[in-house]
């Protein structure tokens, strides 16, 4: 009998829910139910979902199916503007009074800098957190993965490193002149961990996080067109990776999310450049959390923060007052999502070998005072 | 984990062509060896030879192609196959079914091969990973990626020419970017141990990391033409020339046209080679195209044995039989 760690409940920053939405890809009951086998007692709820969380009828209906859903906590974020067009801005402080921890635009990027300008102020003027992903909205827009040796090879469109770091030069800049606060999500590119750094340094209100996907694949994964790698945020080079680390070791990387984006077999079967990009991330997320100390040089309390207090700061939560019960070494038989788009989806093991385990075999919900085993 | 190798049975037999990338000298010399014996049927009054008696290899061609998919099936015809093909540009998948599908009905008419021809990068691999078992795949061109029988056709068409690939220095021109043919040629060229590799175009044309492919971008076309035995030119598509990549295509001839002056600069018994279709006055001139150092049409021509040979191999392997 091996011995159990108790932990606090986790927060994730971004998990794609998928409901409302065709529910083949999942629905708030299987989803949430997988965020728990991740450790996640609290998840930030997307809002690419079909249609975008852009009203209050879509997220009352989110609140409404979470609960009885009676798994993870769904911490719905806003949509930034309409069906997430980029052209026009939806009531932001509505949606805040009903409950969305943050707004977001998703994968989706504004074109217009000047909407984007008037988006961060008028959140800023409701201290509404945003959490934008640097994307540039032409640049690489039609690429499946990053610019690089591996796109070279395989002839696939690319998305340069710059497509990011230039999205994050104009979400910076615009900071500098809204104020507010703003939360980079799913960095990929060791250029936008150093300019995290310096924007912070230079006073400015800003955190930022990393898909856990991201600090242990690369581009180099997709070897054969595996499209079980192909991800929105693209695996980038061996560099990139090892800057993310180290952006997390030295906090400039605030938080670690899932980027958690289940798919049925249709959408992920099919050849690399058409296939809809997204890795189903929550049954694996707790082994690859527990492998951040030993396989990414991570220490573990830093690894804790990122998974806990840093996100509750970031989405101004009080610290959570679940705790989940993990087995670190055992692993789990069950696959909860209804998303099997995984590399890890079989097996394991990481690509060279290097065994995972870590089950999360107990929840308590102080706040629904609820214990769950599982 | 790690996925099986996706042209090459357990015994190191090919029983998919994919790419050539991956693929050892040994296995594409053995394919040139193959169509070296094959070549000598197209002179003779009866050009056919029994191998693919009663086996059946299907066109499967989701993208428009004229020439591949007409050498393919004569390469078939040849060998006595029984040859169908089926134009799935504006059918099921255009119509929203999805490659499996499509791939699960075609399953259906018992054939023993697919040539595939897809406008997605992988989608030879794709289908090769999917399709059922006793099915070969010989890919006719995926996307940006590759299209394996024309870089053979091209080793086989220098070979010819030159013997040895060892001394030689190959100088492809335009649009490496977007150029399967150009992607299935470095990689065999590479393979083959060419001398010197040397591609040349504009920096919208090139990738940035193209030394990744065993070749060495040279800026300026006259540079890279110098001692050259062997000159490739690409075509550009259409859509790229207005603006897009290149300003016009008068401003890409001036600077990166096969000129006859400028292909002077190259040794004089230099080889010209083009996948086809060509642009005249685009990538190459005129006279250039048809002159006495062309090789355009041979490539053609040797298209035919090639294509044999894969396909020959291909099945032999699949049946225990030699090639």
């Amino acid at each position: 009998m091996s011995d159990l760690l108790t932990l606090p409940g986790f927060t994730d920053l971004y998990a794609r829910l998928r409901e409302p939405g065709p529910s083949r890809r999942g629905n708030l009951q299987s989803e949430t139910r997988a965020a728990y086998a991740a450790g996640f007692t609290r998840v930030c709820a997307a809002p690419d979902t079909d249609p975008a969380m852009d009203s209050t009828a879509t997220v009352e209906l989110v609140q409404h199916h979470a609960a009885t859903a009676d798994a993870a906590s769904v911490l719905p974020m806003a949509a930034l503007t309409i069906g997430l067009d980029g052209d026009r801005l939806t009531e932001l402080a509505t949606l805040q009074a009903l409950g969305c921890v943050a707004a977001s635009q998703a994968d989706q990027p504004i074109a217009d800098t000047r909407l984007l300008y008037d988006a961060m102020a008028y959140a800023a003027s409701f201290d509404f957190p945003l959490i934008m992903r640097a994307r540039d909205s032409r640049l690489g827009i039609n690429g499946c993965v990053h610019e690089g040796t591996m796109a070279t090879r395989l002839g696939l469109p690319g998305v340069p490193a710059a497509s990011e770091t230039i999205a994050l030069a104009r979400l910076l800049e615009l900071l500098r002149e809204t104020g507010g606060q703003l939360h980079v999500s799913r960095l990929s590119t060791a250029r936008a961990v150093q300019m995290i750094s310096e924007a912070r340094d230079a006073g400015l209100s800003v955190t930022a996080d990393v898909g856990i996907a991201h600090l242990y694949f690369t581009e180099d994964d997709i070897g054969g067109f595996d499209s079980r790698y192909a991800s929105s945020v693209p695996f980038r080079t061996s560099a990139d990776r090892e800057a993310l680390r180290e952006g997390v070791r030295q906090g400039v990387i605030d938080a670690i999310c899932s980027d958690h984006a289940p798919l049925d077999n249709d959408a992920a079967l099919a050849p690399f450049p058409v296939v809809e990009p997204g890795l189903s991330m929550f049954d694996r997320f707790m082994p690859l959390w527990l492998a951040l100390p030993s396989y990414c040089d991570i220490d573990f309390d830093r690894a804790l923060n990122a998974v806990t207090r840093a996100p509750e700061a970031i989405l101004k939560l009080a610290p959570s007052t679940d705790t989940i019960q993990v087995d670190a070494t055992a692993t789990a038989d069950t696959w909860w999502s209804r998303g099997r788009n995984s590399p890890l989806v079989d097996t394991w093991q990481l690509a060279d070998g290097t065994a995972l385990s870590g089950k999360v075999v107990c929840i308590e919900r102080q706040s629904d005072d609820v214990t769950l085993a599982l | 984990m790690t996925l099986a190798h996706p042209q090459l049975d357990d015994t190191g037999r090919l029983k998919h062509f994919l790419d050539l990338d991956g693929l050892s000298r040994e296995t594409l010399t053995h394919i040139l060896d193959t169509a070296e014996g094959f070549a000598p049927l197209g002179e003779r009054k009866v050009r056919t030879v029994p191998l693919l008696r009663g086996r059946t290899v299907a066109n499967l061609f989701f993208e428009n192609s004229t020439r591949t998919r007409t050498a393919f099936e004569l390469a078939a015809k040849r060998l006595s196959a029984d040859v169908l093909t089926i134009d799935l540009v504006s059918s099921s998948t255009a119509k929203g079914e999805s490659l499996l599908d499509t791939l699960r009905v075609l399953e259906s008419l018992q054939c023993d091969m697919f040539i595939v021809r897809h406008s997605e990068s992988g989608a030879a691999r794709f289908i090769a990973r999917h399709v059922a078992d006793g099915i070969a795949v010989v890919n006719g061109g995926d996307g940006q990626h590759a299209h394996p029988t024309q870089g053979l056709l091209d080793m086989f068409t220098i070979r010819r020419h030159k013997g040895d690939f060892s001394n030689l220095t190959v100088v492809l021109i335009g649009d490496i970017r977007h150029s399967r043919v150009a992607r299935s040629d470095l990689a065999a060229l590479q393979t083959l141990g060419a001398g010197e590799v040397r591609v040349v175009g504009p920096r919208t044309l090139v990738p940035k990391d193209v030394e990744a492919l065993g070749a060495r971008f040279v800026a300026n076309l006259d540079e890279a033409l110098v001692g050259a035995d062997v000159v490739m030119g690409l075509r550009l598509q259409r859509e790229r020339m207005n603006g897009a990549k290149v300003p016009s295509s008068g401003e890409y001839f001036r600077h990166f046209g096969l000129s006859a002056e400028r292909l002077a600069l190259a040794k004089p018994d230099a080889i010209v080679m083009h996948p086809g279709p060509t642009n005249r006055g685009v990538e190459i001139a005129a006279d250039v195209a048809d002159g006495k150092q062309s090789v355009i049409l041979e490539q053609v021509t040797a298209g035919l044995a090639v294509r044999m040979a894969v396909m020959s191999m291909v099945l032999g392997s699949q049946t225990g039989a030699s090639a």
